[in-house]
């Protein structure tokens, strides 16, 4: 008879603390890493993505419509194939460049390997994070298409992120530039590694490399492999501000994505 | 039923909140509509109701999110709780006052969220933290007025209604 009058009385404060006690449970790092999303998860996982591919369609039915008859039509798509082939060429230079840079290095062999043409699959961004503190999208592909923890989604221009947690039918992307990406890098042209770190607002931040570096302005950064997760060569973006501090060890570097993630519709998930 | 209500609402704001929230953002950061919609709850119901929703909305955001797991179930419903809290009182209040308390309490909510997000995961930078906060503190207390001003003007009719109709009864 005394506890539930107990509970009653209290009822608040038991409320709040088996809040905070899930709370804590669910913060625990072994929580955080899960590669899949759990059985728990699923249902609302399922309806929500199941939501989002909807309107996504719907969004990009009215855009397509809007853009397609409102606009000039022809120009749009002449538009459309000329940037298409302006960014194939620009990856294609971009790949060119860094087989010559990598032959002079004498790694000329390493680097054909690695360089051979990736399978992907293409995935449409169906969601994006809802929380302003981290940049990540839902993709509406998932274990059904072969997806896996820690493939990595690609756009014409350069590296967008890796795959963080997958469920049936849709699969969760980190980006570039979220605070808890890390991506192994090297730059093109005086080829010192570093690491290449999200910053939480539209750029990502090069850390490790030197003070005697000779990195400018407009230097070229792409993945280096060593991480073991992003393929050696694919392009991260340019050096956009360097800073030399007095007793610093490493530089400042920020490096801005080449790949527009704000308006990303799509991506490449590379898959082998 | 109300409550089954209720859950679908939440379930479907979540939804719009990472479809759509994005082509409204302002320099990078979006309003949070679950937060209105957890400060409606408070406002309407009690701290109980808003806190027990207010976690469950925020667990669902987060399953959603890549970021901390827990982190919008504890901040959502410390939101509800405070909202809860000031329940009835923030009707009384003038008008400016009213979007100060919103003002405050978002702060207060991303505050916490930066906290946790520094004591279980990774700092984060002092200038997009500050950033954050004052863009969704500004964003949340305009977008929140916008939407829950009919519903405080309906609180209040009613709350004045009541208090003449109990005027009414002691003086008979």
């Amino acid at each position: 008879m005394n506890k539930p009058h107990f509970f009653y009385t209290h009822k608040k404060g038991i409320l709040l603390i088996v809040i905070l006690l899930i709370a804590v449970i669910l913060m625990s790092p072994n929580l955080q890493r899960r590669p899949r999303y759990y059985l728990i998860e699923r249902p609302i996982v399922f309806i929500i993505s199941s939501v989002q591919s909807g309107i996504a369609y719907t969004k990009e039915s009215i855009s397509r419509i809007w853009s397609g008859y409102i606009n000039l039509v022809r120009v749009q798509e002449e538009n459309a194939r000329l940037k298409k082939e302006l960014e194939t060429l620009k990856a294609e230079n971009s790949s060119y460049k860094e087989m010559v840079y990598s032959f002079e290095h004498m790694q000329a062999l390493l680097s054909f390997k690695e360089a051979a043409p990736h399978k992907t699959i293409s995935a449409r961004i169906i969601g994006k994070d809802t929380s302003n503190l981290f940049k990540t999208f839902t993709i509406d592909r998932g274990e059904k298409d072969g997806i896996k923890k820690d493939m990595v989604a690609i756009a014409p221009e350069g590296i967008v992120g890796r795959v963080i947690r997958t469920s049936g039918s849709s699969s969760l992307v980190l980006l570039s530039i979220d605070r808890n990406s890390e991506i192994a890098a090297i730059i093109q042209r005086t080829r010192d590694e570093g690491i290449i770190e999200g910053k939480g607002s539209g750029l990502a931040h090069l850390k490790y490399i030197p003070v005697l570096s000779d990195i400018k302005d407009g230097d070229i950064v792409i993945t280096s492999g060593l991480d073991g997760i992003y393929p050696k060569g694919l392009n991260i973006g340019k050096a956009i501000s360097v800073k030399r501090g007095d007793a610093a060890l490493f530089l400042e570097i920020d490096v801005m994505p080449d790949a527009d993630i704000a308006r990303l519709e799509d991506v490449l998930i590379i898959v082998n | 039923m109300k409550r089954a209500l209720l859950i679908a609402i939440g379930l479907l704001i979540i939804t719009f909140q990472s479809s759509l929230a994005d082509n409204i953002a302002l320099w990078g950061v979006k309003p949070d509509i679950i937060f209105i919609f957890v400060y409606a709850i408070g406002l309407i119901y009690n701290e109980e109701k808003a806190m027990l929703m207010g976690a469950g909305f925020g667990l669902a955001a987060d399953i959603f999110s890549g970021g901390l797991l827990g982190l919008n179930l504890l901040s959502k419903a410390a939101t509800g709780f405070a909202a809860g809290a000031l329940g009835k009182r923030i009707l009384n209040m003038r008008l400016r006052l009213q979007i100060l308390v919103i003002f405050f309490v978002t702060m207060l909510e991303v505050m916490l969220q930066i906290i946790l997000l520094s004591v279980f995961s990774k700092n984060i930078m002092f200038s997009v933290g500050i950033k954050i906060i004052f863009l969704q503190a500004l964003y949340n207390s305009l977008f929140t007025f916008l939407f829950l001003w009919p519903l405080i003007k309906r609180l209040k009719r009613e709350r004045e209604w009541l208090l003449s109709a109990k005027e009414s009864i002691l003086i008979r």
